[in-house]
């Protein structure tokens, strides 16, 4: 078992197996060897850790991605289709999404950062610029100059 | 002057800001807050007479400059106030949580969607990059400087040639003339046999029907050397000759061009043979659908996945093949549609010099060729055990039995034997007439075979055939609306007799003479391993099936030779069964036998075939 302790000070003990799913912690349980530490987490709070983990024991026994497995990635186009689990695990609000998103990112856990970014992918995708904005509360930022920048762009693709 | 409103404007405005902060209710500033009426006794405004003009004209000036001055502070407070407000709003932005995520990961997130499906149909203005590159400053920066974001260039985004070519900078370029409804542009993870050939669909009346190819791909000629992948369809012959250069494309991975589907067939229609001066280093993916290019070709080599369409060419296939063979070692996908090669008189003579070594094929598709060729390339190819292989053919186009087509040599000889079949007979198919398709696979290499017959008579009993001709070690057979006319009982009870490894069994919508069959007597016991049998679609007769039941279980009536240790039927299921009524059930449940009667809306799950005891 391994003791991970969040940034909000609270542990939690989970199987080897599923603390592995990040490649963050596996490396530091590889380079530490058998200990009874607790693991820090400090970017990670309780509320996102449990999120996580609840990820990572689902997925425990599917085969981590080889080197090779993120090398084709590159090349390839890759789809926003997300498994019929992980899409009810990712139907979160979306504080807690982009928190998911950053802590897979922080823990090194490529699938689940994968799930939590063909989610927003998936919320963007077909939308104006003024829809992206009401979905994400976004204001318009742009200087005058960029915003001229933006029309004469707009006018191009409409006048050819 | 900018120097002072640059100081002062600044100060003043956070002067002003600070003091309506510290009121109680904001909201109603606006309306509190009364322009200062100045007293003119007390006004002391006065600009020194430097030229020592009549007091007269340099009052006259005083107005003027003071005109002047202030319609320029005016001008300078309102840009002061819309870049703070700008300001304002970015520092807001960047408050929300979705710009907690780092730029990598925004980037991540734009490419998914750029790199999805829809993302190609859509108009300009819902299509990325271009839309995110304009929600935010932060999204655009990320966007701008995502030069992979930018790498598609296709029908919709061509009126933006100049931005992406420069924001793309050095990446390679995607170049596509096509409507996705058109282009079989398959992930890898999708199985490629599902592609439904060009011939099938329908062109739509979209953008890329209407687009001038040259007009299209001008823009990008000039940098033929970032080309990463070409995509050209419904181009004429007119058209490709102008939008392939004659420059080297040390970047092209991928080139699929579909000519029209008026364009000829005959000898005489021969492409050219070099294309981008010979020089495509890295190209890999090749399809080319009615563009008659000899396979002497320069673009023939160094190819992982083949795909021709529609190509009549002026040599045996064995010549073909060999061509290929010598310069693609490392092909993995073959896909031959519709195409012609010579006929070969002397085929049969050279056995031994007509092998083709294709170690790592893994899916081969061959359809619409014709029987005497699809017997040469299945008998002079060898590729991996784990091959998957795709045939269609159609019934008239072979001289020579059906049976025959399928050599046992080649592809067959490596293949490890066929575990599970599944047989299935489309009647009447409109454009095709009745077809037979077969699926085949096995539960340890994973290799599948699926094998259409189109326009099947009654005279083609081309069950047995496969069965006789391929390699097979079946442990679960399924069965769909066969028909009897051209797979009668005695030929049902041949190919289970010649089965007897068969563990699992599944009758859908078949003749109820193939379920009488199965009844063990002591001159016949079929599938003598038989642990499951599946029943779809039956009228049941009762008699029949609590005989077939009983005969198969130890503790049924002694109907025939139950032998002792092999294996009793422990699984029923029945399907969509009419006539099947509670005491039957009741007669079947008290044999040791587990049934389960579905739902009358509910089909048994993979029909193809069961993993029963694995």
């Amino acid at each position: 078992m391994v003791n991970l302790v969040t940034s909000d000070n609270e542990s939690f003990t989970v199987e080897k197996a599923v603390a592995s799913r990040s490649v963050l912690i596996k490396n530091m349980l590889e380079d530490v060897g058998e200990s009874d530490q607790p693991i820090p987490l400090p970017n990670v709070t309780a509320s996102v850790l449990k999120k996580v983990l609840e990820y990572c024991d689902h997925h425990k026994n599917e085969p981590m991605p080889t080197s090779e497995d993120l090398a084709a990635e590159d090349t390839r186009k890759r789809t926003t289709d997300i498994g019929e689990w992980d899409q009810k695990f990712i139907q979160v609000d979306q504080e807690m999404l982009f928190e998911i998103i950053l802590a897979a990112n922080y823990l090194d856990i490529k699938p689940l950062l994968d799930v939590g970014c063909k989610t927003v992918a998936n919320m963007i995708k077909g939308k104006t610029p003024e829809e992206i904005r009401k979905l994400f509360n976004i204001v318009n930022d742009f200087t005058p100059e960029e915003e001229a920048q933006i029309k004469k762009e707009n006018e191009w693709a409409e006048d050819r | 002057m900018d120097a002072i409103v640059l100081s002062t404007i600044p100060h003043l405005v956070q002067q002003l800001c600070e003091r309506a902060l510290r009121d109680e209710d904001l909201g109603t500033c606006k309306n509190i807050w009364k322009p200062p009426v100045y007293d003119l006794h007390t006004l002391v405004f006065r600009l020194p007479n430097i030229t020592r003009c009549d007091p007269l004209q340099h009052a006259d000036r005083e107005a003027k400059i003071l005109s002047l001055a202030c319609e320029y502070a005016v001008r300078a407070l309102s840009s002061f106030a819309k870049r703070t407000a700008v300001e304002i709003r970015n520092r807001r932005n960047q408050e929300l949580p979705i710009n907690r995520l780092p730029s990598e990961i925004l980037a991540i997130i734009f490419q998914f969607v750029v790199d999805s499906g829809i993302n190609r149909v859509i108009p300009l203005p819902q299509k990325a990059p271009f839309n995110v590159s304009q929600v935010s400053r932060r999204w655009r920066d990320v966007v701008v400087n995502t030069s992979r974001l930018w790498t598609t260039y296709d029908v919709t985004s061509a009126c933006m040639a100049e931005i992406i070519i420069e924001r793309s900078r050095h990446a390679p370029l995607d170049i596509e003339l096509a409507t996705p409804f058109i282009t079989h542009d398959v992930s890898k993870d999708e199985d490629p046999w599902e592609r439904t050939p060009l011939r099938l669909r329908r062109r739509p009346a979209g953008a890329a029907a209407n687009t001038n190819a040259l007009e299209f791909i001008r823009p990008v000629l000039s940098c033929v050397d970032r080309w990463g992948s070409v995509v050209l369809d419904g181009v004429d012959r007119a058209q490709l000759e102008a939008c392939i250069p004659g420059n080297p494309a040390p970047s092209l991975k991928k080139l699929h061009v579909i000519g029209k589907d008026g364009l000829p067939r005959g000898r005489g229609a021969v492409f050219r043979t070099s294309f981008f001066n010979g020089s495509t280093p890295l190209l890999r993916d090749l399809r080319l659908s009615w563009i008659h290019v000899p396979p002497t070709s320069s673009l023939f080599v160094g190819l992982t996945s083949l795909e021709l369409d529609g190509i009549t060419f002026n040599v045996t296939a064995l010549s073909f093949l060999r061509t290929i063979g010598a310069g693609c070692p490392l092909l993995r996908q073959l896909s031959l549609m519709h195409v012609h090669w010579e006929p070969d008189p002397q085929f049969n003579h050279r056995v031994r010099d007509r092998l083709v070594l294709l170690p790592h094929l893994r899916h081969m598709k061959l359809w619409g060729i014709q029987g005497d060729f699809l017997h040469d390339i299945l008998s002079s190819i060898t590729a991996s055990s784990g091959v998957h292989l795709n045939i269609e053919l159609r019934a008239s186009s072979t001289r020579s039995k059906l049976s025959d087509v399928f050599p046992s040599t080649g592809v067959f000889s490596n293949i490890t034997p066929i575990r599970w079949m599944h047989f299935r007979h489309h009647p009447d198919d409109i454009t095709s007439g009745d077809h037979l398709a077969l699926t085949a696979g096995d539960f340890v290499s994973g290799h599948t075979l699926r094998i259409v017959i189109l326009g099947l008579g009654s005279a083609h009993q081309v069950i047995p055939s496969f069965a006789q001709s391929l390699p097979i070690s079946l442990e679960s057979l399924a069965l769909e609306a066969i028909n009897p006319r051209f797979f009668d009982t005695a030929s049902f009870a041949q190919l289970l007799a010649d089965s007897p490894t068969i563990t699992s069994l599944t009758l859908s919508d078949c003749p109820w003479s193939f379920v009488e069959a199965l009844i063990v007597r002591p001159k016949q016991h079929l599938c003598p391993r038989l642990g499951e049998l599946r029943l779809q679609g039956f009228s049941i007769v009762k008699k029949t099936l609590l005989d077939l039941a009983s005969s198969r279980t130890t503790g049924g009536s002694q109907l025939g030779p139950h032998i002792p240790g092999e294996t009793d039927l422990t699984r029923l299921v029945l399907s969509r069964c009419v006539k099947l009524d509670s005491s039957t059930l009741v007669a079947l449940r008290n044999l040791p036998l587990d049934v389960h009667a579905l739902p009358s809306d509910s089909h048994i799950e993979e029909i193809e075939y069961s993993c029963f005891q694995r």
